[in-house]
């Protein structure tokens, strides 16, 4: 070893300070909480969520699933390009069938939403600009995620730059779907809508970022 | 195994070499999960330890000496700077050489963008013959021309009538007794002609 290497291990050993690893799964969770709570906070500011949301709940199971299967996506969204920061990660096999199950059963309840008994459509709770605060808060939370990520040395592949996009976009996204009208179209188009937004916004970042 | 007969040597020397990699190993994940505590003796030997393993790793891929060391050190500043994405408990390998695989990749992206960049400025350069043939700075001449004497003659001509004389393609294509099409699939032949000499040359 030359003495320029010798220079640098003492310099990187001066600079050393004790570091805990987090697991991916933590850390995944604490971005859903806070964007949950956040979210929900930024919501009620501008006005109340549906009156009897949570009637709506308990009454019909597809839209408990819907919610649930919504919350469950996006933890494995967060969880995936969270761990896609950690060098020689590997995912697992059955942390991409949860993945694959998670997305099938929210497509499948919205394509559902037209036929099966669901809360009926009515403008009641209905917000002037719901779309505008979906892809508002969304566009935050995106900006916020990024720039965490930004601060690691290790850089995200571009598939988890688009899964970012569409994880912090689907946030308000189904919050929306219990705060706004129901309406299966309406909740489609102008609440999950904005998620072809979240990834488009994440392949920008990607193309304006080092990617691996 | 039964019609193979090995040299007992052998055996004893794959035995005594495996164990002395299973030590290694279990050592170097105790030493990063220390350094991870803040242990300064720990990360010193940790790091001196998986200097010559980033060697090895970066010798079967580049060529150049100095690539490598650079390289070898850029990778250790990486390991420095991940050192909490270390998961406690795993083998450390894997972990290093995906930091490894991924300044590789960083260099090699950044060597082509400075080979392209190159090529562009001696673009640049021959166009400018024409234009301001008194600023022009002597030594980058002296480059170009030698450069282009190693391009084939009729693309060498073709790139000289349109990017130094200034001709327009229709005007070298009638010179050259050709049509548009032909002319410029021998600039395009030329220029991929330089960008060769001029890669060869960097390499050296």
């Amino acid at each position: 070893m030359n003495i320029n290497n010798e220079n640098l291990i003492e310099d990187l050993v001066n600079q050393l300070e004790p570091k805990r690893f987090w697991p991916s799964q933590w850390r995944a969770l604490s971005w859903l909480i806070v964007l949950l709570v956040l979210n929900s906070l930024a919501f009620l500011l501008y006005q109340q969520f549906r009156p009897g949301f949570l009637n709506d709940l308990l009454n019909y199971p597809r839209l408990a699933i819907e919610i649930i299967a919504a919350t469950g996506l996006i933890f494995l969204i967060f969880y995936f390009s969270l761990s896609d920061l950690i060098p020689g990660k590997k995912i697992t096999l059955s942390t991409k069938l949860f993945f694959s199950l998670f997305s099938a059963v929210l497509i499948l309840s919205l394509y559902f939403s037209f036929s099966l008994p669901s809360p009926e459509s009515s403008t009641l709770g209905a917000r002037a600009f719901c779309v505008e605060e979906v892809l508002l808060y969304g566009l935050i939370g995106l900006f916020s995620c990024f720039y965490f990520i930004k601060r690691n040395d290790f850089p995200l592949s571009r598939k988890s730059y688009l899964l970012i996009g569409a994880g912090t976009m689907l946030v308000p996204g189904f919050l929306m779907q219990l705060a706004c009208m129901y309406s299966p179209t309406h909740g489609l188009l102008l609440h999950y809508g904005p998620i072809l937004f979240g990834l488009f916004f994440g392949f920008l970042f990607s193309l304006f970022n080092k990617v691996r | 195994m039964r019609g193979t007969k090995r040299h007992p040597l052998s055996t004893k020397v794959n035995e005594e070499i495996f164990i002395s990699a299973q030590n290694q190993k279990t050592s170097l994940e105790e030493l990063i999960e220390r350094a991870q505590a803040g242990d300064s003796s720990a990360y010193r030997e940790f790091l001196k330890s998986i200097y010559p393993y980033i060697q090895s790793a970066l010798r079967q891929k580049l060529g150049s000496l100095v690539d490598q060391e650079d390289l070898a050190q850029e990778c250790l500043v990486g390991i420095h700077k991940n050192l909490a994405t270390y998961q406690p408990g795993k083998p450390v390998k894997p972990w290093v050489s995906a930091i490894i695989r991924y300044k590789l990749a960083d260099h090699f992206r950044s060597l082509a963008r400075k080979k392209e960049q190159t090529f562009s400025n001696l673009e640049l350069d021959v166009t400018n013959v024409a234009e301001e043939p008194n600023e022009y700075d002597e030594a980058h001449h002296k480059d170009a021309v030698e450069i282009l004497d190693k391009v084939p003659e009729k693309l060498r001509r073709a790139i000289e009538l349109t990017h130094i004389k200034g001709l327009s393609y229709e005007e070298a294509a009638q010179k050259e007794g050709i049509n548009e099409a032909a002319l410029r699939k021998r600039i395009s032949r030329g220029f991929s002609k330089i960008r060769q000499v001029v890669t060869k040359g960097m390499e050296i």
